[in-house]
């Protein structure tokens, strides 16, 4: 995110925004060595269930989206990515049965669409078996005695388009049972441990249905073919995307995830503009986000996330990684742990928020006590090289090549080097004490040949206050 | 470097009312301290002060008929068996509440419930069903939305704190920098509000590290961090924190009176640092914990052990049972609230299992507490329009009286419960301090 706020030029923004043209064959060419990622179900189905699969499957879509995130030149997609998923939420933790999906809902749901069409994004996650599986969709059955389960109806008005904000939102829970009916049968065929979607026409309630006082609705489907059926869903879908509702809460988010945590209304009320003029055109409305005055004076006003936080020291370390998660030779250094230790201690395992509304977003979500530690630890066990075995970092990428004048001098391009910000008076004072080291002695005495000590400086410039906003 | 008695009521011999505190600040002052530590210990504690909150929260919507089923109505059995699922408790099946039950003789307990009867029978467990939050504060049925209600008593974005922040703010017990914990990595929407709430999600690791002289690190750090800006002044609260926390071993703190927490279940890993917080008199008092898994959408199952709902009670049971019996006879300074942002509709869907509904149950813990069910609950469930249990009893009323009876801030009603004051007529589940 640095990169974003230090380039504002158009340039870069529509560099980024056309970002199938920016060339990152070098991390997909990582990236296309983890299989898991583009088999088809009943593949991964079988991987889940043999010696070690449950480590590959989980391991290789979260690796390969960290190594993304943390190596790819589309920032802005990485981003988009991360928020998307985020949106749509689902859990990589999930009911077992259902873990060899996580992989086909990144790849095949959120990445071809996160600066694409967000009525394709929302079509493509409802008949997607993952999301059909954590939100029960699958089996919810219009006319068994008991009735439709109402689970994924409600956070598809909720969480995934007409939203809540402050306690206000337009629907009510008529609509929510209705959007349920209109919605069941959309399943999955787990007859072949293949998990495919299946619209399941038995399932489906035919009677009249309508939303938000008439402004959609459907006649009583009686004696209607499935296509007929199905296509309510997806004419539903297509009409919560573009609603008005829908665009104020999305720009909303939008606007708090990439200016403040209580971002401009002027500036919502313009995207979500944008958003219905465009056809749910996500990468209009960026552009105009990236574009705007409120973003160009945003710098500093976001907390990073606990993800953000763990990748942002990586760039700055310029951390090399081992890009095999469970190759034949290193699958015992690339269990799970890593991101169980490490991205848990932040709060933010990847694709393992348990509950659909996502990582929060605000700044009090991301820092307290516990948050402080562990952003100081992480730094401090990166730059000594003990964050992980496969992470390795060399301190130095932090001295410049030719030594400046002065220690002073040193300690402002160091801290530079590492978080993009030049110190404070106070910081350069502070850090020269810690040194030991006067700011006015020659740079060419410093005390980087020990190399514990420089681990350790380098951990703690990137401990930096200023460094944990973006 | 440190000592303290772990049986410090059997050293002193005290065991009046306010004995384990007073006890704890004798054993306090036996700590040895490295010279020139901060240290900010809470004033000496005194038998006027309030309890100690702890604040439990049963994330996802709990399922109050599952928890306290109203196995004397006829309706719920009509509307929890339907079809090939059968999600009711049998009357056989469930806990009897007896005699101090016999204002709600249609209300029992889950079997799953059985290691807390114990406190039940003792007359120190209060159960207010039908509960939540009125529709003129909200009747949303969204999880997040609703825990924001219960948490703040308002909604996220206009009410900016949470209901034990601002008791802590203004509560007249707080001192020292350790007052508020939420014993998990972030600060709880209720403890917002106050300055110096923190979040410890594990007293073992509190610590710096990663650096090998933690010593200058910690004081470099404490340079940079300062009073202005999140991240600043919420790092020099940290830092203040460690330095106390550093100073104790909590080791000493043991379990009493026979309490065994399972290591297996996290809630008890939770309460039994929470017990040692409490016991190392570091001021601590309010604390927040969670047990998640509640939003049970499908699959609920029979009250036996294996099937969803039941084990997921037990792990509610089984993990708090140990606390309370740890505290012991100093739950007569330690209130319990175990909460959840709403109940669940009647009706057993078609997964098996039930959706968000409005009315749920909710408990209170301790000494202090008078056992005993209360408020309403009606005499026949329906399955109405929008398929729930009404909310009978807003639950900021357990609130209003946790917050006189038992934390001593009557004064400061109105702001704690953001603007809700119900004057001095409560449900009587607690006894004045």
């Amino acid at each position: 995110m640095g990169e974003i706020a230090a380039a504002t030029p158009s340039g870069w923004i529509e560099q980024q925004l056309n970002h199938a043209a920016i060339d990152d064959s070098v991390i997909e060419g990582v990236v296309a060595s983890y299989t898991t990622l583009t088999n088809t179900a009943a593949q991964n189905w079988a991987v889940l269930q043999a010696d070690g699969g449950q480590t590959r499957i989980l391991g290789e879509v979260m690796h390969a989206n960290f190594l993304r995130a943390v190596y790819s030149p589309k920032h802005l997609y990485e981003v988009m990515c991360d928020f998307w998923f985020n949106h749509l939420n689902i859990h990589l933790f999930g009911n077992y049965s259902f873990r060899h999906h996580t992989a086909a809902y990144v790849e095949g749901v959120i990445r071809p669409h996160a600066l694409g069409r967000f009525t394709d994004m929302l079509a493509a996650s409802a008949s997607s078996p993952a999301m059909l599986a954590y939100l029960d969709n699958y089996r919810s059955n219009a006319n068994s005695s008991s009735g439709v389960n109402e689970n994924y109806g409600r956070e598809l008005l909720e969480l995934h388009t007409l939203g809540i904000r402050d306690g206000l939102h337009v629907y009510d829970e008529v609509d929510v049972r209705n959007a349920s009916y209109v919605m069941s049968g959309w399943s999955i065929d787990t007859s072949a441990d293949q998990d495919v979607f299946l619209f399941r026409e038995n399932y489906h309630w035919r009677p009249a249905v309508t939303l938000l006082s008439g402004q959609w609705s459907r006649p009583d489907r009686t004696g209607a073919d499935a296509a007929t059926l199905q296509a309510d869903g997806y004419s539903l879908l297509s009409f919560l995307a573009g609603h008005r509702s829908t665009a104020e809460y999305i720009c909303w988010k939008l606007a708090r995830r990439f200016v403040s945590d209580n971002p401009p209304e002027a500036l919502v009320q313009r995207l979500a503009d944008e958003w219905q003029a465009t056809g749910t055109d996500i990468a209009a409305v960026m552009r105009m986000l990236l574009n705007s005055a409120e973003f160009a004076s945003s710098a500093g006003q976001k907390v990073r996330r606990g993800f953000e936080t763990v990748t942002s020291y990586m760039r700055s370390l310029e951390a090399s990684i081992d890009t095999n998660p469970v190759g034949l030779a290193s699958e015992a250094l690339h269990s799970l742990s890593w991101y169980e230790g490490v991205l848990e201690r932040h709060g933010q395992r990847l694709f393992s928020k348990a509950t659909p509304d996502g990582y929060a977003d605000t700044g009090p979500e991301w820092i307290s006590s516990d948050a402080m530690l562990r952003r100081w630890e992480t730094a401090g066990r990166l730059a000594n090289n003990e964050l992980a075995d496969d992470i390795t970092v060399d301190p130095n990428v932090l001295i410049p090549a030719t030594l400046p004048a002065t220690m002073g001098e040193l300690i402002d391009m160091m801290l530079y080097a590492a978080t993009g910000a030049a110190a404070t008076a106070t910081e350069r004072s502070a850090y020269a004490t810690y040194l030991g080291v006067a700011e006015s002695d020659p740079a060419a005495s410093h005390p980087f040949g020990d190399a514990q000590l420089l681990a350790d400086f380098a951990g703690l410039c990137l401990s930096r206050p200023t460094f944990q906003y973006r | 470097m440190k000592t303290l008695s772990p049986s410090k009521k059997s050293s002193t011999g005290r065991v009046g009312r306010r004995g384990f505190l007073a006890g704890a600040a004798a054993a306090g002052s036996m700590v040895v301290l490295p010279s020139g530590t901060k240290l900010a210990f809470a004033d000496p504690n005194e038998p006027t002060k309030g309890d100690v909150l702890v604040y439990l929260f049963l994330r996802g919507g709990a399922d109050g008929l599952s928890l306290v089923p109203p196995v004397g109505l006829p309706s719920y059995y009509d509307l929890r068996i339907d079809g090939s699922y059968n999600i009711a408790v049998a009357q056989g099946d469930a806990l009897s509440l007896g005699a101090l039950g016999a204002t709600h003789p249609d209300l029992a307990l889950h079997p799953a419930m059985a290691p807390l009867m114990p406190f039940w029978n003792a007359g120190e467990m209060a159960i207010v069903h039908a509960a939540g939050s009125p529709a003129s504060l909200s009747s949303t049925r969204s999880h997040f939305e609703a825990e924001e209600v219960w948490e703040r008593c308002g909604r996220q974005q206009t009410t900016v704190d949470g209901w034990i922040g601002r008791h802590l703010a203004t509560s007249s017990d707080v001192s020292g920098n350790l007052a508020g914990i939420s014993h998990e990595q972030r600060i709880w929407s209720a403890m917002q509000g106050y300055s110096k709430s923190l979040a410890i999600s594990n007293i073992y690791n509190f610590d710096i590290f990663g650096y090998n002289d933690r010593s200058s690190a910690r004081s470099l750090l404490d340079a940079l961090h300062g009073s202005a800006g999140l991240v600043e002044s919420e790092g020099q609260d940290t830092l203040d924190a460690v330095n106390t926390i550093d100073s104790i071993d909590f080791s000493a703190f043991s379990p009493q009176n026979g309490a065994v927490y399972p290591t297996n279940n996290s809630l008890a890993n939770e309460l039994n640092q929470i017990a040692r917080l409490i016991r190392a008199n570091i001021g601590l008092r309010a604390v927040t914990v969670d047990i998640g898994g509640w939003d049970t959408h499908n699959d609920m199952g029979t009250p036996v052990p294996g099937q969803r709902m039941y084990d997921r009670i037990s792990r509610l049971a089984v993990g708090l049972e140990p606390f309370l019996t740890d505290m012991g006879a100093d739950m007569n300074e330690v209130t319990v609230i175990a909460a959840s942002e709403f109940g669940r509709t009647i009706n057993v869907n078609g997964s098996g299992g039930t959706d968000h509904g409005r009315g749920g149950a909710m408990f209170a813990f301790g000494k202090g507490i008078n056992g005993g069910i209360y408020g309403g609950f009606p005499n026949v469930i329906e399955d109405g329009p929008e398929g729930d249990l009404v909310v009978l009893n807003d639950f900021r009323q357990v609130y209003a009286e946790i917050v006189d009876k038992r934390l001593g801030n009557l004064a400061n009603m109105a702001t704690v419960l953001n603007g809700y004051d119900p004057g001095g007529s409560y449900l009587g589940l607690a006894n004045t301090l």
